[in-house]
């Protein structure tokens, strides 16, 4: 393989169809794209996809922008790219991810009450999926709690925050889910 | 990321249906604290417990804040101390008990069980003096529980055991009239007792085991319940019992799950290993927390109708599968659990006269217990007692499998009266006991019930 010393970071916005994901993997392919990481979700008919990629180094990412935006002459995907540093190998140990679950009245500004607890007590979001039932709104978060600088202080805030909103938010070790709903014990 | 339904209910098993890890329980072995002085032996105990489950408490709080997940009780089970005592009198076996006491207080456990013996062959000058000296060193502790194997599949029942233990729960509940007889809630008596079991009062550190172990048991009747109304709900036909039954086994394999995961951590926290995980539906007095309240969600309308047997027996082989499934470590007792005081449904059945001692005893024949938490009149002489538990044992010596008794004779109360014992220990309506005092002749031959035949199975 040629050298990769072009690691980006592509993101696109499209409205959703049949063969896309093809379309895309292609361009990438054709490009000498490697890919390393990616995450896709189609939200009310519009499709989402992230991407992490390493090409060679003869090609430019304005180049992969232009091949990309090109899939659909008539309605463009809306491409974004970022160069990024090489994945480096992560020899971390596990990160403190948590559960986070968040249940209330659907009200406005649901999600930036919730989202800004997390900013205030160091909690690193990583997945975020939210869904409305009724009147009921819910949101379950994946979380790294490693940054937050007193764990106890947190869950205690918690409890707090839970009262002076009306909200049901609880934390839970990912381990739990773990456990209980895939068949191989960790 | 996984499924956010799955997520839900997890979340709601434990915030809302009462999903608790039941009881941690360390096993020490005592048997090196064994010496020919009695006052020795007993600081050789009390420094051994107190050096490894020093930091029980602490290590199951730091798990369960950890995860969220209660961990109720705190337990110790030891080596059945007829074995540690061998060649000690009655007296010194209540001092043996005394400083099992004193080491479960210093530690701040909940209970400490294994003031034991296993006389399901024959008793020995120990397990003898044990026996008799039950009485003075359960009024003398408040910690302590203690079991008596009286028999097997194996070797049969040791009926002048089974007549002794008679008399001994009726001197346990006499000794303790003010609370009710309480005393004698801190006794079972066995037939194959598990040598591994997490669950008082009849927890033990039997032959076998690791030095020091960690086992785990787990409840979660609550969370059994609400899964079958769920279910129920969502199906527009009604369901076959073969559904109801995965059901039960999906829910009983993530109760487990929580257990052992509970338990692991705990055990790698101490550093010691960890044993097995008793997948039961130990049921409390809180609402929402009942076994008997699944036998009404099965179809029977009053607990002890019939049918009441068949829904346990199927509620019991269900949990099994799906702990089993859950855990390669399930031991113990394992299955659902009847105890008439400790479970809200069952006591009002027994207060409602739905439920009676004979219906009961049917029922144990396919639960994973026996008779346990059983309150009858205290006027129940000791002879009628024995025979109450010689039927039990026989249950469970024919059909290869754990029956025990754990029965309150309750002082100056009878039938239809009630007794309240506190906390998880509940409250239940006295059941009554029918013939009393028919059984004498029996119970008088003393001797041995042989071990059953292995063949002709009918």
């Amino acid at each position: 393989m040629p050298p990769r010393d072009t690691n980006a970071i592509i993101s696109i916005l499209a409205a959703d169809r049949i063969g896309l994901i093809h379309d895309i993997t292609r361009v990438i392919s054709e490009l000498g794209g490697d890919l390393a990481d990616t995450r896709q979700q189609i939200l009310e008919g519009y499709f989402s996809m992230i991407l992490a990629a390493a090409f060679p180094k003869t090609i430019s990412l304005d180049l992969v922008r232009e091949r990309l935006s090109a899939i659909d002459p008539e309605t463009p995907l809306t491409v974004t790219i970022h160069p990024a540093p090489a994945p480096e190998q992560d020899n971390s140990p596990p990160r403190a991810t948590h559960v986070l679950t968040a249940r209330g009245d659907d009200r406005i500004g649901f999600v930036a009450l919730v989202s800004g607890f997390c900013a205030r007590h160091g909690i690193n979001i990583l997945d975020l999926s939210t869904t409305g039932s009724g009147s009921t709104y819910t949101m379950i978060l994946l979380v790294d709690l490693s940054a937050c600088p007193d764990q106890q202080k947190m869950l205690d805030a918690l409890e707090a925050f839970n009262r002076e909103h009306g909200l049901n938010l609880l934390l839970q070790h990912h381990d739990i889910f773990r456990a209980t709903n895939e068949i191989r014990m960790t | 990321m996984m499924r956010s339904d799955q997520i839900l209910a997890t979340v709601d098993m434990i915030q809302k249906e009462n999903l608790d890890v039941r009881a941690v329980t360390m096993g020490i072995d005592l048997l090196d604290c064994r010496s020919g002085d009695p006052a020795r032996t007993c600081t050789q105990i009390y420094d051994k417990i107190c050096h490894f489950a020093g930091n029980l408490v602490e290590a199951c709080e730091e798990v369960s804040r950890r995860y969220g997940i209660p961990v109720v009780n705190k337990r110790i089970a030891v080596t059945p101390a007829a074995y540690v005592g061998a060649g000690f009198t009655k007296n010194d076996f209540v001092a043996v008990a005394r400083a099992l006491d004193r080491a479960a207080d210093q530690v701040g456990v909940d209970f400490l069980g294994g003031f034991s013996a296993n006389v399901e062959n024959g008793t020995s000058q120990a397990a003898a003096a044990l026996m008799l000296s039950m009485p003075e060193a359960m009024a003398a502790t408040g910690k302590v529980c203690g079991s008596v194997n009286v028999g097997s599949s194996r070797y049969g029942i040791n009926m002048d055991a089974v007549a002794a233990m008679g008399q001994v729960i009726k001197d346990l509940a006499d000794s303790s009239s003010d609370s009710g007889g309480f005393s004698a809630a801190r006794l079972v008596v066995f037939t194959n007792q598990p040598e591994a079991n997490p669950f008082m009062a009849g927890a033990i550190h039997g032959p076998g085991q690791h030095e020091v172990v960690i086992n785990v048991g787990v409840s979660g009747p609550g969370v059994v319940a609400r899964a079958l109304e769920r279910k129920l709900a969502e199906c527009r036909t009604l369901p076959g019992l073969e559904e109801l039954a995965e059901e039960i086994k999906q829910t009983a394999f993530r109760v487990t799950r929580c257990g052992e995961l509970i338990g692991r951590r705990v055990s790698e926290r101490l550093g010691i290993p960890f044993g097995i995980v008793d997948v039961s539906l130990a049921p409390t007095p809180k609402v929402g927390d009942s076994v008997g309240e699944i036998l009404r969600i099965m179809g029977v309308d009053d607990i002890g109708a019939p049918g009441s047997t068949a829904i346990v027996a199927l509620l019991n082989d269900a949990v099994k599968k799906g702990g089993t499934f859950a855990s390669q470590s399930a031991g113990g007792l394992s299955g659902a659990f009847i105890p008439v005081c400790e479970d809200a449904e069952l006591a009002r059945a027994a207060a409602d006269k739905t439920l009676s001692l004979e219906k009961l005893e049917a029922m144990t024949s396919v639960c994973s217990v026996g008779l346990d938490m059983v309150a009858v009149p205290g006027s129940v002489d000791a002879a009628t007692i024995a025979a109450i538990i010689a039927d039990e044992m026989a249950i469970g010596m024919i059909n290869n499998k754990t029956t025990a008794v754990r029965i309150i004779p309750v002082p100056g109360r009878e039938a239809g009266d009630t007794v309240a014992f506190g906390g998880l220990f509940g409250e239940s309506a006295i059941l009554e006991v029918r013939n009393v005092g028919r059984s004498d002749r029996f119970i008088a031959f003393g001797g041995k019930i042989p071990a059953p035949i292995n063949s002709l199975k009918n």
